[in-house]
């Protein structure tokens, strides 16, 4: 028998589903925003910078492919819950995968479905980003909903994360050495600094910067990852990257990383009305003209009107005004707003990686 | 790069249809000039399919009925001097052809530029070596052959080898003696036969991809090296099945991330290193579960897919591609779903569509037709769900000649085993087969075994299966009606599990509230606002997204659906060119359709579109929700006809134009001949009878020659044409008595008129009066047909005005009337009428050059004036031109002897127009789009039935003068010897491999054969026959077209004759 949940949103929108996964949750509270990709939910599930978030999966059907070993972007299910049509259990024709329902039951995560998705989403287009609940209505009552979710509210996104430092991702004949601060980091961008001959050493949110620069292993570069929550809020963090930018250091950010390194550099960070989460986005390089299908997944975006004049601006949104990259010589600063590890989306942008190599080579050589 | 404006464009069309090149192109052709226009650009196009929508005057300025050809496409590149050609809408026939220009340096010689993609990656495309030699390049995975001609090579191979592998050995037919090897030992075993079957001891070996599954992606480029992905689509049958024949959902459903985004990568790689420039199609085969693929092929044009991708996304392909074309990037055009974002991204769906073929074997009497890679549907439909079982469903409803749902009657009662086999093997009915093999309780992992198919569609496909025994075991529970609603079921085939007619479960789900939700397509899955009038309906959706408009009258314009044979092009023609005529007298229009490959499913032709199932269900549904005006069915065929028996007392619903009880008269007979009788018309005498001694006591009513058929049985099954009792005593013998009553006919050996026209019911005009060169008998569809007559007199022609005027009277008809004649002895009959739009109204409308069509539309909704009647009969051709309509078969694409005979059942695919100041010249023009040049050779074969020898002395005789040489049959030879002893030109086939070989080298311009005694020819005849048919040598089997072409060469056809000595 499938158990019943009911979804209240702040602004008063209901609809009542059926739960899949760990359905012993009682209530899951937390923003609700929507993802338009077709494909990459074990992606999407896995994202950190998801955390504190529910996710509306606008395609219908989820779960098909089931999960897989080698497609997570971090070791646990990131998202509050999940938000669909329709699950579809995939059959188990191989010991390699495990279903999606199994997956969030392994890790306590409820998935609703039933839920009139496009709805939903229309929703949250027209008042923006939602805070909301999905709740168990033979536990709770619609009213005593209505007021948690007024009471509730969202923060410090990154320290909940509790993510494992001073980890090291080493490969053999690395060019180069970087520090990246896991701000709450796809596995996906490790793999890919990786791949790039590039040695990581994972650092948490309030990991001294001063001590990178005393490390035997010189690091080339300070990386900031993707990460879930406001910028604004992590004052400490931005005046960290001042401090590596004093120090002459090339500093590399993406998505988050990239928001924390405009405020360092003094810009102002504002929220989308329902932000950017999706594969389908295009962006313009502004060096090469051309335009690349990339992976987004924001809430805030920085005001290209408070840009300093030391800073270039090299990607924008093709379908919006929005800043996506900017590069900064005299402050050593190259950071992106979209995914350019994809996972899910588009490997279109994975150029960027080089571009960052280079960015970091040049200014190594002065 | 500067965009292109304001110039002169040359569109090459697609012609007329055939299996494999459909309809599509008319879509696609159609937004092309579209796109040219908004640029106004001056738009020449060549198509000489006069059913097209792009042919008409309103989307192009010139429009050359010629043959695509070469040597037209030149003459009209010469007097025309475009600026520009587009060759990427046309199909292959119009990009083989703009490689021709090339190479011929026509391009250069006119400074005529190729607008899209460029000339060396459409030629990588289609050569198979080049294009292996491009990806080696670039890294990309094609499957390359390779050769051995010994045992020994084989052996040598082995290195180079990858298992599985597959090895056919050379020239052999159906690949006999070779095999799928996944070991060595294997290998080397079936090496060593192939070798040996093989004729010149030759094998080809290659990775063997049996399994893979095939995956296409949709590809936009523009010339700045921007691309995105439009669509991706995922082949239910594994490799194998021509993507065609196969069933597709859109976007793919088993593909993880990774695997979706490997093959993206791979063919946006392709199409930079190709420099395409506009849409792309790219095929992949994937093995299931990893990233390992193989490219299949690449086609830089639009395409079936293509179009498929546009309707499944709503993403308009080919007016992008255009516009591409012309020099603008993705980011330059306006997204005209949203309207404020721009071309550059990918559409995201929030549905999944799913196309399902249409096959037309039951007209062909095919058992479980095996298809493989050459394409053999005619048509498609697609249908949009939010769950796979849903669109599934849906889809299966759109396709016709079926069962009603997914369980064939004939596996029923067939043992497991014998299911299995039949399952096996890639068929058009394998659906069918597992679905009965999952009603007898046949694991999934078994059918997985069989069939190859992913188990996540086989899954669905139980639970699809498990659904409808639920329903079976609940008859009348709302619950289990709900479930199946939601599972895409329709009511038609609810109604059959629960015994009831669908209106009844339709009433059902009223009662119990039970009704669907319109949801919109809007390429962005809910992302950004948009206004798009494009909608399906769903069972898991709670918010319904379509406003019933209120501004004005709003009308429901039926469509076609998926194509299939007698049901054609012509059809989407009708309802496009209603919708446009209905804006114009300020309605609204609403279509429901739900054939990817049409005009009339583009959202920007219509206030609304819904892509549905077309049924009582939807239009009631539709109806309740919209509460349009009123409903036309005229211009949708005989589907659309159907519905008006149902359409009755509909929430106040005018089911505009006849009624359906006239409509009713029309199509029985019986009805038909009381009132034909009471209006004293002149029909063929017929009788019917209810068994073999019933037939035999009431035949000496009639005379010879007779037409039989059962009176029930469509599509034309057992009918026959008997010229004597011994005959008609075999026919009787052999029939079933299933099939009684069986209605015997006079047949009139006569001449053929086909007439259209418009009545109010008062008033009636002509549209035009046709002549078939082929003698009644062949079905009109199949038939070749003039404009203006030669044959028919004035009289004659107010003769039949005057019979349908008091037809209209009588049935009241408002709207088209379509009727055949036949002539003979000064004596007119009348043989049918149809009550709906005809094959024939496009070819009028080229040839009269008049709006007929506005003007029916004008008639229906009551909106002509006086005026309009007074001319009675449009008898003038335009420019008085005479024009000449063929039939095109697709014959090579359905192998099969006993198929090529033409007779009462309709079996041409599409047609072709001949234009042109003498009615040979047309008929030249028009046999040359078939793709015969009757110019080119001089040798013939000849094998007649018996009544038919004097014709083909007759024939022979006018032959001779043009030194054609005529090979005839035993028969065929003796009875013109006889006539014309001694002749040089006269042969007897006795050599059958001399005959074979000249066929190989297609020295034989066509072949007449009028025997349809099948099963009494000599085999080494019917293997003459099938060669003929690979080898694209045109068989006719009308005597009396035959004779117009001998007429025709005698008047065209150059001598080569030597002035001789005196003697």
């Amino acid at each position: 028998m499938k158990k019943p949940f009911h979804i209240l949103l702040s602004n008063g929108w209901k609809d009542a589903g059926f739960g899949f996964g760990d359905t012993t949750c009682e209530l899951v509270q937390g923003e609700f925003i929507f993802n338009t990709s077709m494909v990459g939910y074990q992606e999407v599930l896995t994202d950190p910078s998801y955390n504190q978030q529910i996710v509306v999966m606008t395609f219908p059907m989820q779960g098909i492919y089931g999960i897989n070993e080698n497609d997570h972007e971090s070791h646990k299910i990131e998202i509050s819950a999940m938000i669909i049509n329709n699950y579809q259990e995939n059959v188990k024709y191989s010991k390699k995968f495990i279903s999606l329902a199994e997956f969030l039951k392994l890790h306590q995560t409820l998935g609703i479905e039933n839920i009139d998705t496009r709805q939903l989403t229309k929703v949250i287009r027209h008042h923006g980003s939602l805070n909301g609940a999905i709740y168990d209505p033979s536990k709770y009552t619609e009213k005593e909903i209505a007021r948690k979710i007024q009471e509730k509210t969202f923060s410090k996104h990154v320290e909940k994360l509790q993510r494992n430092t001073e980890k090291k991702y080493f490969v053999e004949h690395a060019k180069y050495h970087f520090a990246l601060y896991d701000l709450g980091s796809k596995q996906n961008i490790i793999r890919k600094l990786n791949q790039n001959q590039i040695n990581v050493t994972l650092v948490g949110l309030n990991y001294p910067c001063e001590d990178i620069l005393k490390w035997n292993n010189k690091v080339d570069a300070v990386f900031l990852s993707n990460g879930p929550g406001d910028p604004n809020e992590l004052t400490k963090m931005v005046s960290q990257v001042q401090t590596i930018i004093k120090h002459q250091i090339p500093v590399l950010g993406i998505c988050l990383g990239f928001q924390i390194i405009a405020l360092a550099l003094n810009c102002e960070i504002l929220k989308m009305y329902f932000g950017h989460h999706g594969i389908n986005h295009a962006v313009r390089d502004m060096e090469t003209k051309k335009i690349i299908i990339t992976s987004q997944n924001h809430n805030y975006f920085v005001n290209d009107k408070t840009l300093p004049s030391t800073v270039q601006t090299t990607f924008y949104s093709v379908n919006a005004p929005v800043l996506q990259g900017i590069k900064d010589d005299d402050n050593r600063c190259y950071a992106i707003q979209f995914h350019p590890e994809s996972h899910p989306g588009p490997n279109d942008a994975n150029y960027i990686f080089q571009n960052m190599i280079k960015f970091v080579q040049k200014h190594e050589n002065n | 790069m500067k965009t292109i404006k304001n110039t002169k464009v040359i569109v090459i069309g697609s012609g007329p249809i055939v299996i494999g090149q459909g309809a599509e192109f008319d879509y696609s052709g159609t937004q092309t000039c579209l796109a040219l226009k908004e640029a106004n650009c001056e738009i020449i196009l060549i198509n000489n399919n006069p059913a097209t929508i792009m042919t008409d005057p309103e989307i192009s300025d010139k429009v050359y009925c010629e043959p695509i050809t070469y040597q037209y496409v030149r003459w009209v590149i010469k007097k025309e001097r475009p600026q520009y050609l587009i060759a990427s809408n046309g199909g292959q026939k119009a990009l083989n052809i703009a490689v021709e220009l090339h190479k011929n340096k026509i391009l250069e010689k006119y400074n005529l530029k190729l607008l899209g993609t460029n000339i060396d990656a459409i030629i990588a495309s289609e050569n198979r070596d080049v294009f292996t030699q491009e990806m080696e390049k670039i890294n990309v995975s094609v499957l390359k052959n390779k050769i051995a001609n010994s045992y020994e090579e084989c052996l040598r191979l082995l290195n180079e080898i990858k298992f599985p592998v597959i090895v056919r050995p050379s020239y052999t037919l159906g690949g006999l003696g070779g095999g799928i090897c996944e070991t060595k030992e294997k290998y080397l075993k079936i090496c060593k036969k192939a070798i040996s079957y093989s004729p010149i001891n030759q094998c080809l070996i290659e990775k063997s991809i049996y399994g893979y599954q095939e995956i296409e992606y949709e590809v936009m480029r523009d010339h700045a090296g921007n691309s995105i992905v439009v669509c991706n689509m995922e082949n239910i049958e594994p490799v194998g099945v021509h993507t065609g024949d196969s069933c597709v959902t859109a976007p793919s459903l088993t593909l993880t991330n990774k695997q979706y985004q490997t093959l993206r990568d791979v063919a946006i790689k392709m199409l930079n290193h190709l420099k395409i420039v506009g849409g792309c199609n790219v095929q992949f085969a994937l093995k299931p579960n990893t990233l390992e693929y193989y490219v299949i092929e690449i086609n830089p044009r639009v395409s079936r897919s293509s179009a498929l991708a546009s309707k499944a996304t709503g993403y308009p392909i080919a007016k992008i591609s255009t516009l591409l074309g012309l020099g603008y990037t993705l980011d330059e055009i306006q997204n005209p779903v949203t309207k404020t974002t721009t071309c550059a991204f990918e559409p995201t769906m929030d549905y999944v569509a799913i196309k399902i073929p249409q096959f037309g074997f039951d007209k062909f009497k095919i058992e479980n037709p095996k298809i493989g890679s050459q394409m053999q549907a005619t048509g498609e439909a697609m249908a949009l769900g939010k769950t796979f079982n849903e669109a599934f469903c849906k889809a299966i409803a759109s396709v016709q000649n079926g069962p009603i749902f997914l369980y064939k009657k004939a596996y029923k009662d067939l043992p497991v085993e014998k299911i299995k086999k039949l399952a096996k093997k890639t068929n058009s009915n394998q659906i069918y087969q597992i679905f009965a093999l999952l009603e007898k309780r046949i694991s999934i992992k078994e059918i997985h075994e069989i069939t190859l198919i992913n188990w996540y569609y086989l899954e669905k496909f139980q639970e699809i299966n498990q659904q409808y025994q639920d329903l079976k075991n609940h008859v009348q529970n709302p619950k289990v009606l709900l479930n199946a609603k939601k599972m895409g079921i329709s009511d038609n085939a609810i109604g059959k599990a629960w015994r009831m007619s669908e209106k009844e479960i339709c009433d059902f789900r009223q009662k119990n509230q039970i009704n669907p939700i319109f949801q919109q397509v809007d390429t962005c899955a809910g992302e950004f606002k948009s206004r798009t009038p494009y909608l399906y309906t769903t069972y898991h959706a709670k918010q319904n997204e379509s406003k019933p408009i209120t501004s004005a009258k709003q009308i429901i314009i039926v469509g076609s659906g998926p194509i299939k044979i007698g049901q054609g092009i012509e059809f989407d023609y009708a309802t496009s060119k209603a919708v446009w005529n209905l804006k114009k007298l300020n309605f609204k229009t609403i279509v429901l359709n739900n054939n990817p490959e049409t005009v009339s499913t583009d959202y920007n032709f219509t206030d609304k579109l819904f892509f549905e199932p077309i049924n009582y269900e939807t239009v009631y549904e539709i109806v309740k929700h919209e509460k349009p005006y009123g409903i036309i069915l005229q211009f949708g065929g005989q589907l659309a006809i159907n519905l008006s028996q149902q359409m009755s007392n509909m929430f106040n619903l005018k089911v505009l134009g006849t009624k359906r009880k006239s409509i009713n008269i029309s199509e029985e007979r019986q009805l038909f001949n009381n009132t034909t009788q009471k209006l004293n018309i002149l029909t063929p005498k017929f009788i019917t009878v209810h068994d073999k001694k019933d037939a035999f006591k009431n035949i000496k009513t009639l005379n010879y020659p007779l037409l039989i058929r059962p009176s029930y049985v469509i599509g034309g099954e057992n009918m026959e044409f008997v010229y004597a009792e011994d005959q008609l005593v075999k026919y009787f013998k052999k029939i079933n008595k299933k099939y009684y009553p069986i209605i015997i006919d006079e047949y009139i050996d006569g001449l053929e008129i086909e007439v259209d026209g418009v009545s109010d019911g008062e008033h009636l005009k002509l549209f035009g009066i046709m002549e078939h060169i082929d003698k009644a008998g062949i079905h009109s569809g199949d038939s070749t047909t003039t404009f203006p007559t030669v044959n028919i007199s004035k009289a004659k022609k107010q003769f039949i005005y005057q019979t349908l005027l008091k037809l209209a009277h009588k049935l009241n008809i408002k709207g088209f009337i379509n009727a055949q004649f036949i002539l003979k002895n000064n004596q007119i009959y009348l043989i049918e009428i149809n009550l709906r739009a005809s094959r024939t109204l496009p070819f009028l409308y080229k040839a009269t050059n008049q709006d007929i069509m506005q003007q029916a539309i004008k008639v229906i909704v009551n909106q002509v004036d006086k005026n309009f009647w007074k001319e009675k009969i449009i008898d003038k051709s335009y420019n008085n031109y005479h024009y000449v309509k063929v039939p095109i078969f697709s014959f090579q694409k359905i192998r099969d002897i006993k198929n090529i005979f033409l007779g009462p059942e309709m079996k041409s695919t599409g047609e072709a127009i001949g234009v042109d100041l003498t009615l040979n010249k047309a008929l030249y023009k028009a046999i040359l789009a078939t793709g015969l040049d009757l110019l080119k050779s001089h040798s013939i074969i000849l094998s007649v039935r018996q009544k038919d020898k004097p014709a083909a002395a007759n024939i022979f005789h006018t032959l001779n003068k043009v030194d054609y040489k005529i090979y005839a049959t035993k028969g065929t030879y003796e009875y013109i010897e006889k006539q014309y002893p001694n002749s040089r030109n006269l042969f007897l086939i006795d050599d059958y491999s001399k005959i074979l070989n000249m066929l190989h080298k297609q020295d034989f311009s066509f072949i007449v054969n009028t025997r349809n005694d099948f099963q009494n020819i000599h085999a080494s005849y019917s293997e003459i026959i099938e060669n003929a048919l690979v080898n694209n040598t045109p068989i006719f089997s009308s005597i009396s077209l035959v004779k117009s072409i001998a007429t025709l060469l005698l008047e065209l056809k150059f001598l080569i004759h030597p002035i001789m000595r005196p003697s």
